[in-house]
């Protein structure tokens, strides 16, 4: 096969295959969707107490307005949703743990009656003492939350402390950490937090669900994760989950609030009380602020040592994570962040702990680097602090410090090789991080420069094999075209995943772009497939999806090549015409799939028009936890920036952003730069903007006027995206993810930048500039 | 034990986001005759709807229920935009703050105010929001009132007769202006300005585009003689409504702007403060910011000035 | 309180029966069927809904459909089937202006209110003028030089 030809369409500009429908308002989101005249809606009755036993839940009053169709309540349903610990009620039962959480269900005629009724459903709450702080909910005195945790269903890696709030615990340990400390010349310490933050995607959550007469349940949703949410949901409503069909609707944006279940199982709950009508539960925006997942707020106790000569010696983390009222979406993220918490370094000695604490807030889930934006915002404003106290550049002592391919990592196990360094030179080249600072715009203002880098462990877990299925249809007519019909179990939420999947079956198959077709992912035909978290789409799918080609390309060729008697290695496929370069006999696609490939002895020979693809990551080595929570890889990257400090007021303006990825290989290098200019925004919102704010558990802030994301208005003058290509050895033509993590390093940076613009170090994210002036007055 | 309406005001509030079954009645007036009539027939039932920014969503919210909804925008009357150089400017009600950015004689005659219409940085909402609406919230920490606070700009209200009151007697706190139920604000007038204004409105946000002022300070002054006289400063989000920091005007009326007397023109405008303490910033850190962004007013209109011919 | 009110949406005139408290978006969306505009938050604060009513740029949730009896509404279908803004569109593929695509409509209807009324305009006034929308996949990046790209096209 000709080289050139098999990678046609990868490494190029190719455009988003849907994007002209994007452009003329064509795409049909949850909420465009048309389920004709028997559509019902939903609404949904939350608590307005952060922690309350449910004296009285009262239906009655709503049940009495006209066009009210049913009305369901903790009494009606119980059960408990989670993935691997299931410690979420699917409607409140004997109290309420946030503010926020389903206490009843209501359909109706329309939406208007459905949140009519919902105003009318009668509840009386009795306060219970509350919890609003991870470190309080750790504390003996604290009030429990979930009493009953020792019954709830988990799975073998999720390590909860009944009788306290620690839903969750894991650590590790390596080398001999007294012997680090013992070798270190200068030992720091200190806490650094994170506030809560909203995923915020533009499309709020949606689903519709519908039961059919054939004991079938069919669920149309916003989500990242139809198969998860299939698994989680039939569990908790005791189904088989064979019986509850989940399709993907095409997705306005997730970034991990919604690879779990949020809303989705109220609407299955209703349509299983009304069979046979489609019933429709789309989010409000203040429902999304107060009930659906969250990014978990942080404390980060960080204390690191290093010798004389600068290098790191021992590094002790303990990460506090507040899951608020559910922890079941943080149980992977604890792992990340112990397996990963070092940041990039190589420390011989290392003891790092996640505590997954539940308060009475809505719950969290991960957001955009499955918890590592959190952990390196307190490693690498520590790294700087260590420089310092070293009397050391802040990226001369990281480059003494990175991690190499070699190195021990995690408990025992030996990182891969990896273009980091490339990406730190890259990014400092880009804000010049060795000329002087720049003049500043005015006398009460200064310039700073900061730097940071970064790393993501792509886990090996159950979820991470993929599969995929590529298949020939029949053409319907006769038009020299063939539909090349991929099906895989991930899908598109705006990173261009489809687009890939385009890129990679045409190049690799040889056909026309135009000619596949990405299914929308149902599961039940789809291959199954976990969430699209970090590392699932390009690397684990994509790799699937090459097998997949691969083994449709042999039976195609083998049965051709049998037809002809050649050597199976003589034929090739181009531009969508199979070719034999040894009797240069050429057949369309479309007519062997119509009529097949005759013999010279006149008989026709079909061949195989399906072709199917494994992925599964390669055994781990040694470690003493459970084996399929091993890190398969890491991405690895880093950020710059360049900001200006307004003295008087505090407030930052961001004046250049460079971010470089090693991604292995870049098989849409515009989508990698979108992603990651894309991801640098998000995380400059959240640096500089975003926090949820709460008092003693009540939403203050649960509207866009008070809650402000990023405009176009604070986009920086310059801001770049720039890649390095050290392959991954198992991954589609060397390639790893690049979505989840591009903007992990930039919070860091930024409080790096405002440190060396202002002299003062500020360790709560977000900088507000309140923050800076108060730090500034002391 | 607490029932849902016992809830704090903050939950109920929060809550009550959620949209409920509206059941007013939608009505558009045809003139001022109409509007007014029935503002006295049926006080406290009536809603006048201008551009809707912020009624259509506190209606869908259910923060306001009222049984009427009336639309203005059918009265003619209510969408003059008149500048006569003896009278001073007249706005309308419902003269969109896109329209009075278009008017280049306003933005000539009081720069001000269009300094403070740009401040809605959403285009969309420039066409739509209105002088009047904006008025009546009354928002505590609105910019356009301590724009119009530095015009001296007087309140034109209807009801069974019209009447005008200065806007800073009209406005009396966060949400909370003179206009009774049975009212109608028709317009403001703006006397002319007393020589070429000057103007600048310092402006402290999160981010910028936040719909949100954390701290505003709106600075002005007239070029007489070469010099800058009558001196204007009106603060927002300093208190519970926008006002006019009278001891720093008179100071900078009086003295030399050296910086000496900046400072102290500054001090008092902080002393003047009563900013609020809430989760958007401190007290402490509003006061603070009260006299940095006067001080840069006043530090604008100079620089600006000594740029400006007699 | 039910009206009838008269419509003419992407040239197409519609009677149509409301109720008081219908948006223009809830019209557009649920009785019309052009889904292309969409709800983000329905208080005004994202920019998804963004239409032209009677050639000026507005947030149809903000609208109630009463009082747009008689107007004329651009919605992002009528935008595209016009023909006169395919350079707009074309350059939001090119520069990857869209990701999740769920706030594209809006910056298209802001974005084409902008050139129409300044074919010629700088990046600040770009910014300007696409300061009431929100995107959270983009960044705005890859919009900011869409809409570069469109205003130095020649149409």
């Amino acid at each position: 096969m000709h080289p050139a030809r098999k990678t046609q369409w990868l490494g190029r500009p190719f455009p988003r295959i849907e994007a002209g429908l994007k452009v003329a308002g064509g795409i049909r989101y949850l909420d465009d969707m048309d389920f004709g005249p028997d559509l019902v809606y939903a609404a949904i009755v939350h608590s307005t107490r952060p922690h309350a036993r449910l004296v009285k839940v009262d239906p009655t009053p709503a049940q009495a307005l006209a066009g009210v169709f049913t009305v369901l309540t903790g009494r009606d349903v119980s059960g408990r949703l989670g993935h691997a610990l299931a410690d979420r009620p699917l409607l409140a039962q004997d109290r309420v743990r946030y503010v926020g959480e389903p206490v009843a269900v209501v359909a109706a005629a329309t939406p208007e009656l459905a949140a009519a009724a919902a105003q009318r459903v009668e509840v009386i709450y009795e306060d219970l003492p509350g919890v609003f702080d991870g470190e309080k909910a750790l504390q003996s005195d604290a009030p429990l939350i979930h009493p009953d945790m020792d019954r709830y269903e988990r799975r073998a890696f999720v390590h909860p402390r009944v009788g306290t709030n620690l839903a969750h615990v894991c650590h590790i340990r390596r080398g001999d950490m007294e012997a680090g400390w013992q070798a270190a010349a200068t030992i720091i310490a200190d806490t650094y937090r994170v506030a809560p933050i909203q995923h915020a995607s533009m499309e709020p959550h949606g689903a519709v669900a519908q039961c059919h007469p054939d004991g079938t349940i069919t669920l149309w949703a916003s989500t990242q994760a139809p198969f998860m949410q299939q698994a989680i949901i039939a569990r908790a409503l005791g189904l088989d989950p064979r019986r509850l069909h989940v399709r993907a609707a095409a997705v306005g944006g997730g970034f991990g609030g919604k690879s779990f279940v949020s809303i989705e199982a109220l609407a299955v709950l209703l349509a299983m009380a009304l069979p046979e009508r489609p019933v429709k539960l789309v989010l409000q925006r203040v429902e999304e602020f107060i009930s659906t997942f969250v990014r978990p707020a942080l404390v980060a106790h960080v204390r690191m040592g290093a010798d004389r000569q600068g290098r790191l010696t021992a590094l002790a983390a303990h990460y506090v994570w507040d899951a608020g009222a559910s922890a079941d979406a943080l149980i992977e993220l604890a792992w990340a962040a112990t397996l990963a918490g070092t940041g990039p370094y190589a420390i011989p000695h290392a003891e790092l702990t996640s505590s997954v604490v539940y308060t009475n807030h809505t719950p969290a889930a991960p957001m955009r680097g499955n918890g590592m934006a959190e952990v390196h915002w307190a490693i690498e404003q520590h790294m700087d602090r260590m420089a310092a106290a070293l009397d050391m550049d802040p990226m001369s002592f990281r480059l003494h410090n990175l991690i190499k391919g070699g190195d021990l990592i995690g408990d025992g196990q030996v990182m891969h090789a990896t273009g980091l360094e490339q990406c730190l030179h890259q990014v400092a080249r880009a804000v010049r991080w060795r000329a002087a600072p720049g003049k500043a715009s005015a006398p009460n203002r200064r310039r700073g420069r900061g730097l940071a880098v970064m790393w993501s462990p792509v886990l090996r877990n159950t979820v991470t094999s993929a599969t995929a299925v590529v298949r020939l249809e029949p053409a319907p007519t006769a038009e020299a075209v063939q539909p090349v019909v991929v099906e895989v179990g991930s899908m598109d939420t705006g990173q261009g995943f489809a687009t890939l999947v385009v890129q990679l079956v045409s190049s690799l198959l040889g056909v026309p772009p135009e000619w596949v077709r990405v299914q929308p992912v149902d599961t039940a035909r789809s291959p199954v497939q976990g969430p699209g978290l970090s590392g699932q789409l390009t690397w684990s799918q994509g790799n699937a999806i090459v097998r997949a080609v691969q083994d449709l390309r042999s039976r195609l060729l083998g049965t051709v090549a049998q037809a002809w008697e050649e050597p199976p290695g003589a034929l090739d496929i181009v531009d969508g015409v199979i070719y034999s370069h040894a009797s240069r006999r050429s057949l369309p696609l479309w007519e062997l799939v119509q009529a097949g490939v005759r013999r010279a002895d006149g008989s026709v020979l079909h061949p195989d028009r399906r072709g199917e693809g494994r992925f599964e990551p390669a055994a781990p080595g040694e470690s003493d936890h459970e084996q399929a929570l091993s890190v398969a890889h890491f991405s690895t990257g880093a950020q710059a920036v360049e900001v200006e400090v307004d003295m008087e007021t505090g407030t930052v303006d961001v004046l250049h952003i460079a971010s470089s990825f090693d991604v292995g290989h870049a098989l849409n290098p515009d989508l990698v730069v979108a992603q990651i200019k894309g991801g640098a925004m998000q995380a400059l919102s959240a640096t500089l903007f975003e926090q949820m704010r709460r008092a003693e558990g009540i939403p203050l802030n649960a509207r866009l006027g008070d809650y402000h994301l990023a405009t176009i208005f604070d986009l920086p003058p310059t801001i770049e995206a720039m890649v390095v290509e050290i392959p991954q050895g198992d991954g589609p033509f060397g390639a790893r993810g690049v979505s989840d993590h591009a903007g992990v390093g930039l919070a860091p940076a930024i409080a790096n930048a405002v440190a060396q613009a202002t002299g003062v170090r500020i360790t709560d994210m977000p900088i507000t500039p309140e923050h800076i002036w108060r730090a500034l007055q002391t | 034990m607490l029932k849902a309406e016992d809830s704090s005001p903050v939950i109920l509030h929060v809550i009550d986001e959620v949209e409920c079954l509206q059941t007013f009645d939608y009505l558009k007036a045809r003139d001022l005759q109409e509007a007014i009539a029935l503002l006295q027939t049926a006080p406290g039932s009536v809603r006048p709807l201008a551009g809707g920014t912020d009624l259509v969503p506190a209606l869908r919210m259910g923060r306001l229920r009222p049984r009427y909804v009336l639309d203005i925008k059918g009265i003619a009357s209510l969408h003059e935009l008149t500048y006569r150089p003896e009278e001073g400017l007249y706005l309308g009600a419902v003269v969109t703050f896109e329209r009075l950015l278009a008017q280049t004689e306003v933005r000539k005659l009081y720069p001000l105010l269009a300094e403070a219409a740009r401040r809605i940085a959403a285009p969309a909402v420039r066409n739509r929001a209105t002088i009047g609406g904006a008025v009546c919230v009354a928002a505590a920490y609105s910019d356009w009132l301590p724009a119009l606070l530095c015009q001296d700009a007087v309140v034109v209200v209807m009801g069974a007769a019209a009447r005008r009151v200065p806007l800073s007697t009209f406005l009396c706190g966060d949400g909370c202006t003179q206009l009774a139920a049975d009212e109608l604000l028709v317009g403001l007038w703006l006397p002319p300005p007393h020589g070429t204004a000057v103007g600048s409105y310092q402006q402290l946000r999160l981010g910028h585009g936040s719909r949100v002022t954390l701290v505003g300070a709106a600075v002005q002054a007239y070029v007489q003689n070469g010099r800058l006289q009558d001196w204007r400063i009106a603060l927002t989000a300093a208190g519970p409504k926008p006002f006019r920091v009278t001891e720093a005007e008179a100071l900078l009326n009086q003295e030399s702007p050296t910086a000496a007397v900046i400072a102290e023109a500054a001090a008092q405008a902080r002393a003047a403060a009563m900013p609020a303490d809430d989760f958007r910033a401190s007290a402490d850190y509003r006061r603070a910011m009260v006299g940095v962004l006067v001080r840069r007013g006043i530090e604008s209109l100079l620089a600006h000035g000594r740029g400006a011919k007699p | 309180m039910k009206h009838e009110i008269t419509l003419v949406v992407n040239g197409h005139e519609h009677r149509l029966q409301v109720e008081s408290h219908h948006t223009l978006l809830d019209v557009l969306r649920r009785q019309l069927g052009l889904t292309g505009t969409k709800h983000g938050c329905d208080c005004g604060e994202c920019g998804a809904c963004s239409i032209w009513l009677n050639d000026h740029l507005v947030l149809s949730c903000l609208v109630l459909a009463a009082e747009a009896d008689g107007a004329h509404v651009v919605t992002v279908e009528g935008l595209a089937a016009s023909g006169e803004f395919t350079h707009l569109q074309e350059a939001f593929i090119v520069h990857h202006g869209m990701q999740c695509g769920f706030c594209t409509a809006g910056f298209l209807m802001a974005a084409a209110a902008l050139l129409r009324a300044n074919p010629r305009p700088n990046t600040a006034a770009i910014r300007a003028g696409l300061a009431g929308n929100l995107c959270r996949c983009t960044g705005y990046h890859g919009i900011l030089q869409a809409v570069q790209t469109a205003s130095r096209i020649r149409r």
